[in-house]
């Protein structure tokens, strides 16, 4: 286990980091001060494209680019949302950042106002992260207090504000658009794009959304310098990840770690293992909207490219273990059931097409399936994929899918002999 | 500045401007795309994937409803992965749908039916049950649950297109309908409280793509092939909607849209689209009557007409034509105002002719010039700001209204009611600027002094807070394109002179157009094509000639004096004084009571002509071509019947037979003879710049103590004049009878919201219940409707300008 | 001569013999109406209106049998109950401007209405042959439905939209 000075984690754990007088002490806010001191926004733009950060919160699209992105003679003003709506199964590493070093996330939306020209920044969090709302508001009322944050910041004659909006509950305000149109007081259904946020988003004005990981990495981008950054992790995937490993795992929880780490290392030596001792089943690398990978992909680098070259993603990094107790078709049923919840309802391959989904494998686990459903849910998943606004709709699939590629034989199983291959018991009476 | 893009589409090329949707391109060559929620005149939401195209270079399909052209863009709108995608959407929209077919409404006309029968896979893989929503907030356990007096939904069929939502809160700005829960139990419905009754809730029914929302009146009735479509332009308002007769078997059983860019751009208000029960009231004269015996029997129409011509030719034997009135109405057609014109100034020689039975005082003839629409009623779209001074556009123009909507909505303009009582459009924002009653005038005149930056002298007397009125005059110094718009309360203002000259002096000083639009469905049309009283020989005129008995004999010709004249004893007692009254209506009414012979008159369906809106767009109207009614006539058909007995005058026997004599005779109207569909502007030239000179403003009354309030009326948007309360799907969906008080005044009086009130003058009252609400005035009584059982022109008097009205508990 | 007499002679016998043989061959004449012909299953007479298993009528109004109906015969006016169930207020079918094609019985989807084997329903007026929708069940209910029952055109749903239960709530 190499020791590295963490970009993300590196106070995560020291005591009352939440607050802004331990957060200064430990180095905090001095990017705002170079950056407000002596970089104009373009370069602190130049600075995060020089590094290669890419987002974090599942796309994976270079940052620094987006932000080129907004039109340079708009009349309206410039918004920046924060995405804080963590819902993708499996993620839980904003949730650390916003709850331990809200001051890291706070600064990393500074810097990005100022950068993108931006007065006033949002902060969507979703409505379950009471607590982190919580320590958000406070942060910036330490922040205010100090001067950091509000008119006229650190006399340098600029003024940005952050609001924390707390969600209502729903998986779907995670999509960027679905997140405006929640933001702006609607319910939160995603819009067809184009046109694109970053020429017209929240109140039809050019927007930035960015992940909270993303935002949290860009202070050290600042302080230590682009080259610093992208010499961590791959050539086409620098900095660090958080991966949050769940699942049949001895030591569940974040671990930030350089990009391009095997996923054999992160499963055995900074997890500790299979719980149990058991074997190593399939690995969902990337949350759950990803397809999963069979215990012998073990090897694989966990990075951008390489992810997607062995056919799946990385996604949000939410790295979930499942071992040979596992029925996959139970396993199926629970993600179905995730998305036919939080479909928002507006088009009609996702809106029928996960109730479908769902509406079939609940049949299986009830006994009653045939063989022919097999096939059915694979051409349900080709006429959802690419068809819908969002990609919840594409989300929604890879899971039945690479579920009957990889374990064909456990949902025949499941039909022929109505019970679990892996004696998981039956779901229902 | 919108440069044209060409692009493809399935090998053709298209050049379009830029901002194009590609359904819209595609349209253009004649490739139609199906689509379910695409409506262009709704925002896109790209909700049902119906229209997905290919796209060359791009990775996914792509919603050709909801994606502008891009140069050189190569479309298929018919590749293998667009036929898969379309069977895909239509197997995921038909996997929840029930099997109602056979007791839909919709089929036959539903494009969930055309489109699987066209696009859809043949047969269904679907096994599972399937979801159905059957119980709502309301306690209503059926799959058909009731959203308002009309509108019926059935949330298992609906496909989650939105339309309805877009309809009612973009487009009319109400907040009734909303979507609920998330996902596949995701389904549209009224909040507990709220019923879906706002005038455009009829447009739901007709653009919803599946039977997912019905109406009432047309639930289980008959199928969408057996009726037949007779085009006819809405006579019950004067914006002159198009629309269809659908009609089966000489019944009509429904109104439904017919789109004209100009004028409605295919929607139809509630009024007009449910009031086609009125050809089948249960009021309608189908047979002519002879009072005998002081009892009217029905008769045949020889008798009738060999009665009436005796007793002209009487007439016109002893050349006695000046005790000949002739009283129309101004939902007569154009034809059947110029040829009763025609017959009484040529045949009985009588210059009694009006039409305007609604006002104490007739309109000056230069006011002709002024009164319509100053503009298109699609540059409605484009002005920035509004004045409406006596206009409530949402209850007597509502379709023309949507138009203003948008300009608020989308673009921005501002709309300000000046009045006194709270007026609205739906949601949108809009300043209600409140006055004393009848002090219109004396607004209009501040307003004007303060443009103009002199002083405004003593408004004190007309007890107006002049802050509003103040920032109005600010804000209209650089306001971009101003529209004042004048409209019911106008015509029977009590100072309506005055305020006619303030409104042109504000006019000038704003440079703003100035409109002056009449509610009535073809006021235009009758006054210009004969029915405009020369001077001297106005109703008002009439009725003191008639009560000096001068006047014996009387034709009214569709009006109703009775329920419509501003003093309900007065005109009944005149009219009692009348010798011989020809009544000549379509239905039994006050006025047709007292009459000596009453003949049945044809109704909308019955018989064809022309109508002149607001704009002055003449457009034609045709009947039915089956009748069971073989006895209705229109008002030219009888004067040429009398014609043909009295051997004088033109006998006429069509419609276009008419529209002939009168092009020959005014020949401002050529186009008039060979109509296009969308109707034709016809350009009356203007006299010289009308100058009233200067009026003085009248005098604000004051109330006494014993009836210390005073009492204005409004109609509401179903339930406009008394022709609408004949119709029986009108009055079930029309507000009731209510009065409105302010909360000091029911402090006072210790009245509560909902008590039944007598509200009386010195010599009646009505009985009504009260709501109490800050929209009106303290000191003053608003009522809402006028229903013949309670009409509210029995408390007004002739030459009594303000009523004064006491308030009892009853 | 005596050929021409020869053939006279003979011509009469001859004659007979074929009555003759005919005369002690079994007649294919039907003994109607002593005795009723046998008809196929699928004979198409008169029209019958069917009831659900508890005694409801089957036809919801829908109007394809008149949209099928090659001559235009049926006509019908829907109307809607307390429950919200649509039924037939009016159901006429003229049957004496009925060709017995059998369209109407096709394009039923509610297998409300069939042709039944009944055939003497003669009458003296014209208007004794429009047959109302009770005359219309009134066949059923005496004549065809112990027709129906030995399966002749057998009924396949049972009762009042099987098809329609409420969905299960999924995932619990």
């Amino acid at each position: 286990m190499a020791d590295f000075e963490k970009i993300l984690f590196k106070n995560i754990d020291f005591p009352d980091q939440d607050k802004i007088d331990i957060y200064i002490k430990n180095g905090g806010y001095n990017a705002l001060r170079k950056a407000l001191d002596s970089m104009s926004p373009e370069s602190v733009t130049e600075e995060v494209i020089k590094s290669g950060l890419r987002g974090r919160g599942g796309a994976g699209f270079p940052t620094g680019r987006k932000w080129t992105f907004l039109p340079k003679d708009s009349k309206r003003p410039v918004y920046l949302t924060v995405n804080a709506d963590e819902s993708e199964p499996g993620t839980f590493k904003d949730r650390e950042l916003i709850e331990k070093d809200p001051h890291l996330v706070i600064e990393g939306t500074l810097l990005a106002a100022y950068a993108i020209k931006c007065g006033q920044a949002y902060i969507y969090i979703r409505g379950e992260f009471a607590f982190g709302a919580r320590q958000l508001n406070k942060a910036i009322e330490e922040a205010r207090a100090k001067g950091f944050l509000g008119k006229n910041i650190l006399g340098k004659g600029v003024d940005i504000e952050i609001i924390v909006h707390r969600g209502g509950g729903a998986y779907i305000c995670g999509e960027e658009t679905a997140l405006l149109t929640s933001l702006e007081g609607n319910q939160g259904y995603p819009r067809v794009k184009p046109p694109f946020p970053a020429i017209s988003g929240l109140y039809s004005a050019p927007t930035i959304i960015n992940n909270v990981e993303t935002l949290s990495n860009i202070p050290y981008i600042i302080n230590k310098g682009a080259e610093k950054f992208s010499a961590f992790g791959t050539a086409k995937s620098p900095g660090t990840k958080i991966f949050c490993l769940s699942g049949h795992i001895n030591k569940p929880g974040n671990y930030e770690l350089p990009m391009g780490i095997p996923l054999r290392e992160l499963l055995y030596e900074y997890g500790g293992g299979i719980k149990d001792g058991r074997n190593l089943k399939a690995v969902i690398p990337g949350g759950s909207s990803v397809p999963l990978l069979t215990a012998d992909k073990v090897d694989v680098r966990m990075d951008f490219e390489s992810l997607a070259e062995a056919g799946t993603m990385l996604g949000s990094a939410g790295v979930i273990v499942i071992d040979e107790t596992v029925c996959m078709v139970r396993a199926a049923y629970n993600l179905a059931r995730f998305y036919q919840h939080e479909s928002c309802g507006q088009c009609t391959p996702c809106r029928q097409g996960t109730y479908w989904i769902l509406a079939i494998l609940e049949r299986i686990e009830r006994g009653r399936g045939s063989l022919k459903d097999l096939d059915k849910l694979l051409e349900i998943c080709e006429n959802i994929e690419g068809n819908t606004i969002c990609p919840l709709g594409d989300a929604a699939t890879p899971s039945v899918k690479s579920t009957i590629h990889h374990f064909r034989d456990e949902y025949e199983y499941h039909i022929t002999e109505q019970k679990c291959k892996v004696s998981m018991g039956p779901r229902f009476e | 500045m919108a440069e044209n893009i060409t692009i493809t589409v399935d090998g053709r090329t298209v050049d379009v401007p830029s901002g194009t949707l590609i359904i819209e391109a595609a349209r253009k060559l004649g490739i139609e795309i199906p689509t379910f929620c695409y409506d262009d005149r709704l925002r896109p939401v790209g909700a049902c994937r119906m229209c997905l195209v290919e796209v060359e270079k791009m990775p996914k399909l792509i919603a050709s409803c909801a994606t502008p052209v891009a140069p050189n863009m190569i479309v298929h709108t018919d590749s293998e992965k667009v036929v898969k995608a379309r069977k895909g959407v239509l197997e995921f929209l038909l996997i929840n749908h029930p099997l109602d077919c056979p007791t839909c409404d919709k089929g036959g006309e539903c494009p969930l039916q055309d489109n699987t029968y066209t696009y859809g896979p043949a047969e269904s893989r679907y096994g599972e049950n399937k979801i159905r929503f059957i119980e709502d907030s309301k306690n209503q356990k059926f799959d058909d649950i009731r959203l308002g007096p009309e509108i019926f939904l059935n949330r298992n069929r609906c496909i989650m297109c939105f339309k309805c939502v877009r309809i009612v809160r973009d487009l009319a700005g109400e907040a009734d309908l909303g979507v609920f829960q998330r996902g596949s139990f995701a389904n549209i419905n009224v909040l507990e409280e709220i019923e879906l009754d706002d005038e455009f809730s009829g447009n739901t029914v007709e653009y919803c793509p599946v039977g997912a929302l019905t109406s009432k009146s047309f639930r289980y009735k008959i199928r969408e092939w057996l009726l037949k479509k007779s085009p006819s332009v809405c006579n019950l308002c004067s914006d002159g909607c198009n629309m269809n007769i659908e009609w089966s078997r000489g019944e009509v059983f429904r109104h439904m849209a017919r789109r004209n860019s100009g004028v409605d751009d295919g929607w139809l208000c509630d009024r007009g689209r449910y009031g086609f029960d009125l050809s089948r009231a249960q009021d309608r004269l189908v047979r002519p009557h002879i009072r005998r015996d002081n009892k009217l029997q029905a008769c045949s129409w020889d008798e009738a007409s060999a009665l009436l011509s005796k007793h002209l030719q009487n007439i016109i034997d002893t050349n006695k034509g000046s005790e000949v009135a002739a009283v129309g109405s101004p939902i007569l057609s154009n034809e059947e105002a110029f040829a009763i014109r025609r017959f009484f100034s040529d045949v009985v020689k009588s210059e009694n002719v009006d039409f305007q039975t609604e006002y104490p005082k007739p309109i000056e003839p230069e006011l002709l010039d002024l009164i319509g629409l100053d503009g298109s009623i699609k540059d409605l779209e484009s002005d920035s700001t509004f004045v409406f001074i006596g206009c409530d556009p949402a209850v007597e123009h509502p379709v023309v209204s949507l138009r203003i909507r948008k300009a608020v909505s989308t673009y921005k303009a501002k709309a300000v009611f000046i009045s006194s009582h709270d007026k609205k459009l739906g949601y949108f924002p809009i300043t209600n600027i409140r006055i004393p009653f009848s002090a219109e005038a004396a607004a209009v005149n501040y307003l004007v002094s303060r443009i103009s930056g002199k002083t405004t002298g003593d408004m004190a007397d007309f007890k107006i807070d002049p802050d509003g009125l103040n920032r109005l005059a600010d804000n209209l110094k650089n306001a971009g394109r101003i529209h004042i718009i004048a409209g019911r309360e106008f015509f029977n203002h009590p100072d309506r002179a005055a305020l006619l000259v303030g409104l042109i002096k504000l006019k000038k000083s704003t440079g703003a157009k100035l409109s002056i639009l009449p509610p009535q469905g073809n006021f235009i049309g009758v006054s210009r094509f004969g029915l405009f009283p020369s001077l001297g020989h106005s109703f008002e005129n009439m009725l003191e000639r008639i009560e000096s008995g001068e006047i014996k004999t009387m034709f009214v010709f569709g009006a109703n004096p009775i329920d419509e004249y501003p003093d309900r004893k007065y005109i009944h007692d005149v009219l009692k004084n009348l010798e011989f009254l020809v009544v000549v209506s379509p239905f039994a009414n006050a006025t047709a009571s007292l009459a000596s012979v009453v003949l049945p008159q044809a109704m909308l369906p019955d018989y064809g002509g022309t109508f002149l809106n607001i704009e002055h767009r003449a457009q034609k109207f045709t009947p039915m071509t089956e009748n069971p009614h073989s006895d209705v006539k229109p008002a030219w058909a009888i004067l040429g019947e009398l014609s043909s007995l009295l051997d004088m005058g033109n006998i006429w026997y069509s419609d276009s037979q008419v529209r002939k004599v009168m092009i020959d005779t005014i020949k401002e109207i050529e186009g008039l003879d060979n109509l296009p569909d969308n109707g034709v502007v016809i350009r009356f030239p203007a006299k010289d710049g009308y100058d009233p000179g200067d009026v003085s403003l009248a005098e604000p009354e004051t109330p006494g103590i014993d009836y210390p309030y005073i009492m204005n009326w409004t109609p509401s948007a179903h339930h406009h004049g008394w022709i609408t309360e004949k119709s029986d799907n009108l009055m079930r969906i029309s507000g009731k009878q209510i009065a409105w008080m302010h909360p000091d005044d029911a402090a006072r009086e210790e009245i509560s919201d909902g008590q039944v009130l007598r509200i009386g003058t010195a010599e009646t009252a009505l009985n009504l219940p009260v709501i109490i609400t800050t929209g009106v005035n303290k000191g003053e009584i608003l009522i809402v409707n006028s229903f013949s059982a309670n009409p509210v022109n029995r408390l007004l008097k002739k030459g009594r300008p303000t009523t004064f009205v006491s308030v009892r508990k009853s | 001569m005596w050929r021409d007499l020869k053939s006279v002679f003979w011509a009469i016998p001859k004659g007979l013999s074929i009555t003759f043989r005919y005369l002690f061959r079994k007649s294919v004449t039907q003994q109607y109406p002593k005795n009723k012909p046998v008809l196929e299953d699928r004979y198409r007479g008169l029209h019958y209106l069917t009831r659900y298993d508890d005694n409801s009528e089957r036809c919801v109004c829908c109007g394809l049998c008149a949209a099928a109906c090659p001559v235009d015969c049926i006509y019908m006016e829907p109307a809607e109950t307390e429950d919200g169930i649509r039924y037939a207020k009016i159901y006429e079918i003229n049957e004496l401007r009925c060709i017995f094609c059998g369209m109407c019985e096709e394009a039923c989807p509610e297998e409300a209405i069939f042709l039944g084997h009944e055939f003497e329903f003669a009458a003296y007026e014209r208007d004794d042959f429009i047959y109302t929708k009770e005359m219309l069940l009134a066949n059923y209910d005496n004549i065809e439905k112990e027709r129906v029952a030995k399966n002749i055109k057998p009924l396949i749903r049972k009762e009042r939209q099987e098809f329609k239960t409420p969905a299960a709530p999924l995932g619990h």
